[in-house]
């Protein structure tokens, strides 16, 4: 074999790290093909072997959103860890949290923001009424006994979403070839429910 | 004579296709170097200018707003929680305007107890898991005493040197700031037992 000159390696080394840069800026700006996995979305992705497309063009930083996309955040309460969850409230929205066993963190420190308080004694739940802060978003999974979420940590910033998922691939560990893709989004109608409809009406009735 | 004026001709032609040549590969080489330039800004260094008056007397001294303080911002390891120290500088995305950034002081880590300020409803709070307790070294800052903790993904850089008035050229300090009411009153790690 022959044996090469430097410019040679140093011609191939610099296309290659411009060719990782491009693809690199194209798939933090732009779009992404990311492996999911968990128990958190079950009924719309699967634990293992689903794909998502991501739409980050449009949607990065939360720009866009609405409730009931299905979004990739960065989990506040770790630094490398990204979660696929659906969005529940938007900015000003009034939201209801079901009592985890912990508090929600973010959310417990503004009584601003903290609308009343319910006790559901038939369920045996203690919840509270959270207004969303601006430019924050309330993120739940769709396998609510399986998923930390907004309970857990209160709002989410807009600033940690990633994007916004499209489409769906799922390519099992045993699959010989992926499946069709499928459209994962907005399942949840607006509705013209206030905050008035929620709200208990009397104390309590006990 | 003639041959001779015809060579003249074609090598004007092939001169010129020679320079459009070298233009247009000049200007593609040069567009394929964005991406990584951008890869650098976005993940290594960069030159940030403080705009507003959050951190002043540290950074933008002037009140006026005129004179606007440029600084380094390293961004290699930003993202790394254990790397901070107490009194940095740092560049985040503003929680309320995702659009939006702002630079404060590290106050206080996570599990860490600390005393509010004003605009705060509590009195003291525990900084959750991979948050930080953030304020400006300016009296009118808003800060996390208006938008609570702030978790570690909103960290873009740390504000490392002051490049521009030549004069102030150096690190910017991790001491100062505001009078040290906002204190760590204590650990409670046990309330986020699985927080490291």
């Amino acid at each position: 074999m022959a044996t090469r000159g430097f410019r040679y390696y140093t011609s191939n080394a610099s296309k290659f790290i411009r060719a990782v840069a491009a693809v690199h800026l194209l798939h933090t700006y732009v779009l992404e093909f990311a492996i999911t996995g968990g128990l958190s979305m079950l009924p719309t992705l699967h634990t293992v072997g689903d794909h998502v497309f991501l739409d980050k063009y449009n949607h990065r930083l939360g720009r866009d959103i609405k409730v009931g996309d299905v979004i990739v955040t960065s989990k506040p309460t770790e630094e490398h860890t990204r979660i696929c969850k659906r969005v529940a409230g938007l900015p000003g929205d009034i939201v209801y949290c079901d009592a985890m066993p912990k508090a929600p963190m973010r959310a417990a420190g503004m009584p601003d923001d903290l609308v009343g308080l319910s006790t559901d004694v038939t369920n045996g739940r203690t919840g509270k009424y959270i207004k969303i802060p601006e430019g924050h978003i309330w993120i739940l999974g769709d396998n609510g006994m399986a998923s930390l979420d907004s309970r857990e940590y209160g709002p989410v910033p807009k600033a940690l979403v990633v994007g916004k998922v499209l489409w769906a691939v799922y390519w099992g560990p045993f699959d010989w070839l992926p499946s069709w893709p499928r459209q994962i989004g907005s399942n949840i109608e607006a509705t013209d429910l206030s905050i008035a409809d929620f709200l208990p009406t009397t104390p309590s009735r006990r | 004579m003639s041959s001779i004026s015809s060579r003249f001709a074609c090598r004007r032609l092939r001169s010129t296709r020679a320079t459009f040549r070298y233009t247009a590969k000049t200007v593609l080489i040069g567009l394929s170097w964005v991406p990584v330039v951008a890869y650098v800004a976005n993940h290594v260094v960069w030159i940030g200018v403080i705009d507003g008056s959050s951190m002043t007397p540290t950074l933008n001294p002037e009140t006026n707003g005129l004179a606007k303080d440029v600084t380094l911002l390293w961004k290699l390891n930003a993202k790394n929680y254990s790397s901070y120290k107490r009194g940095e500088v740092i560049v985040l995305r503003n929680p309320r305007d995702p659009e939006g950034t702002v630079v404060k002081r590290i106050i206080a880590f996570e599990g860490e107890e600390v005393r509010t300020r004003f605009p705060y409803p509590e009195s003291t709070v525990i900084v959750p898991p991979r948050h930080f307790w953030v304020e400006g070294d300016n009296i009118h800052s808003i800060d996390s005493n208006t938008y609570g903790p702030i978790p570690i993904g909103l960290v873009t850089a740390r504000v490392q040197t002051i490049v521009f008035p030549l004069g102030r050229w150096g690190s910017v300090p991790t001491a100062g700031g505001r009078d040290p009411r906002s204190v760590v009153v204590g650990l409670s790690y046990s309330r986020y037992p699985n927080s490291t």
